[in-house]
């Protein structure tokens, strides 16, 4: 039997991407969707964002920053940026309604699949220790084998550091579907500039007797539509974020 | 425009058919091979033939070249005779006219995808065929042997390890190794290959970009007999990879 499962992550509140991405899931009819945290924090539309994701019926795993969300820092003796993320910590959560936040609350630290052909997938959002951890390219094989510990999977699927990734470990594929709502790029983003790409990033692995694939997909943001979410909306300190779309909206307009 | 990249199939002819077949499947416009077609292996002019009728575009890999001249190995020099051997026995294989078809194989192809996308496709890097990309190379690294090219996807094989990396809206893929996937490390002695045949497909439109890590099963049994029947020299070693890589997973 042939059975394929669409991975997410890292949608922060982006509904426009979401949308985008949902979309293209719908047209794979794929047997579930499975997403690997931080839901709704920092972005304009946390609420439409989690109701694309019910409509999705999505297993998920908890990012640190769902965690942040449910219970939000207090900004008391907090400055500049620390301040200005516990603000939009705190205005996430209030766009919530109590069911959102049960269903938030209902994350998993990780998620087991069987995805088929005695395969089996292990999804979290930073390591199955820690939402924050983070797993890259270039982690070595120790610092890896640490982290997973005694966890056996054909298939281990993780968020959390916006970036898509392949890598094995043994017999094991190491997947990261990219971001759907902050796509960023590594590089660009050491240079202090938050250079952000012009698709939402996820990710379908297709599993049967014969043959077992992941494919990655890249999918076309209309990025005026985000900017207008993010106009539309009155999260806090939205400055930077939609510094970032205009950056990227006016890289592309001068190629 | 949908490619297939395919590399590293070193006279595995098993696993090249394992991979032709499931091609068949798929709508692929055009195949690209990323080089090592022949070297290596018990089968290579089946290999050399099967890939000439896809009609694929190729590249040459560094074991390519050294098939249409001198080989880096020798037998008399006391170091293991097993590559002189085998590079010797591969070029007896060989006829002119796979020869000449080697011979046609490109250092690098630079491919139109959509629009103004481009694909880069080499065996190592851009600048060598002997360079090795491996999956944890550094950022600043990777970024040294892309950044002189005006292209949004790189595709190179060489170190038969599956990889995918993006960086300043480059990006980069390894589609692993039709014919010694390895399990671990090219550079494990014994090698150790796992049960399958690595490809990868690549699809890029206006609206969105698709690229697929497909890994097709192969039977073991039928690539070691390929082996037992050829007299590829040191057949027995190459049987004890396929044999390790089997183990290695079920003792998983």
């Amino acid at each position: 039997m042939s059975l394929s499962f669409a991975l997410i992550a890292d949608i922060h509140g982006n509904a426009v991407a979401l949308d985008a991405v949902a979309t293209d899931i719908k047209l794979e009819n794929v047997d579930r969707v499975l997403c690997l945290g931080d839901a709704v924090a920092f972005g304009p539309e946390p609420r439409k964002s989690l109701e694309i994701m019910r409509n999705l019926q999505c297993n998920v795993v908890v990012g640190n920053t769902d965690e942040w969300v449910i219970s939000p820092p207090s900004v008391k003796s907090k400055r500049g940026k620390s301040r200005a993320k516990a603000q939009q910590l705190i205005w996430c959560h209030e766009q919530l309604s109590t069911d959102d936040i049960e269903y938030l609350q209902d994350f998993k630290p990780t998620q087991t699949i069987d995805i088929g052909s005695n395969r089996t997938l292990v999804g979290f959002h930073g390591s199955p220790k820690s939402s924050n951890d983070v797993i890259l390219s270039t982690t070595s094989v120790g610092e890896f084998k640490e982290m997973i510990s005694d966890l056996h999977a054909d298939v281990f699927a993780c968020g959390h550091t916006h970036l898509s990734m392949l890598r094995r470990h043994r017999s094991s594929l190491v997947v990261n579907p990219g971001s759907v709502g902050l796509p960023v790029d590594r590089l660009a983003r050491e240079d202090s500039k938050q250079l952000l790409l012009p698709y939402a990033e996820y990710a379908i692995i297709h599993s049967d007797e014969e043959t077992f694939s992941i494919e990655f997909r890249q999918v076309m943001l209309d990025i005026e539509a985000i900017l207008e979410s993010g106009e539309k909306s009155d999260f806090p300190h939205k400055k930077r974020w939609m510094d970032g779309w205009r950056l990227l909206l006016d890289s592309i307009k001068a190629s | 425009m949908k490619l297939a990249l395919v590399a590293d199939i070193h006279g595995n002819f098993v696993s090249l058919k394992a991979v032709i077949n499931d091609l068949k499947t798929q709508a692929i416009d055009r195949v690209v091979c990323l080089g090592d077609v022949v070297a290596f292996g018990p089968q290579p002019s089946e290999c050399v033939r099967a890939l000439r009728d896809l009609g694929s575009f190729n590249i040459l890999g560094n074991t390519d070249d050294w098939v249409l001249g001198d080989h880096p190995f020798s037998i008399s020099e006391g170091s293991s005779p097993i590559n002189a051997e085998r590079m010797d026995w591969c070029q007896d294989q060989l006829r002119q006219s796979d020869i000449d078809f080697i011979n046609s194989f490109e250092p690098m192809l630079s491919i139109n995808l959509n629009g103004d996308l481009r694909l880069l496709a080499f065996h190592g890097s851009p600048s060598s065929y002997n360079d090795i990309i491996f999956p944890t190379i550094e950022d600043e690294q990777l970024l040294k042997y892309l950044s002189d090219f005006d292209a949004q996807f790189f595709t190179g094989g060489h170190t038969h390890i599956r990889m995918l990396r993006q960086l300043l809206g480059k990006t980069f893929i390894n589609p692993g190794s039709v014919g010694l996937p390895f399990l671990t490390s090219p550079m494990d002695d014994p090698w150790k290959m796992g049960p399958f045949a690595e490809y990868a497909t690549l699809e890029v439109t206006k609206l969105r970009s698709k690229y697929e890590f497909v890994q097709v099963p192969i039977d073991v049994d039928d690539v070691i007999d390929s082996a037992a029947k050829s007299d590829f020299p040191y057949s027995e070693k190459w049987i004890e990879g396929w044999r390790l890589g089997v183990d290695a997973i079920e003792g998983a």
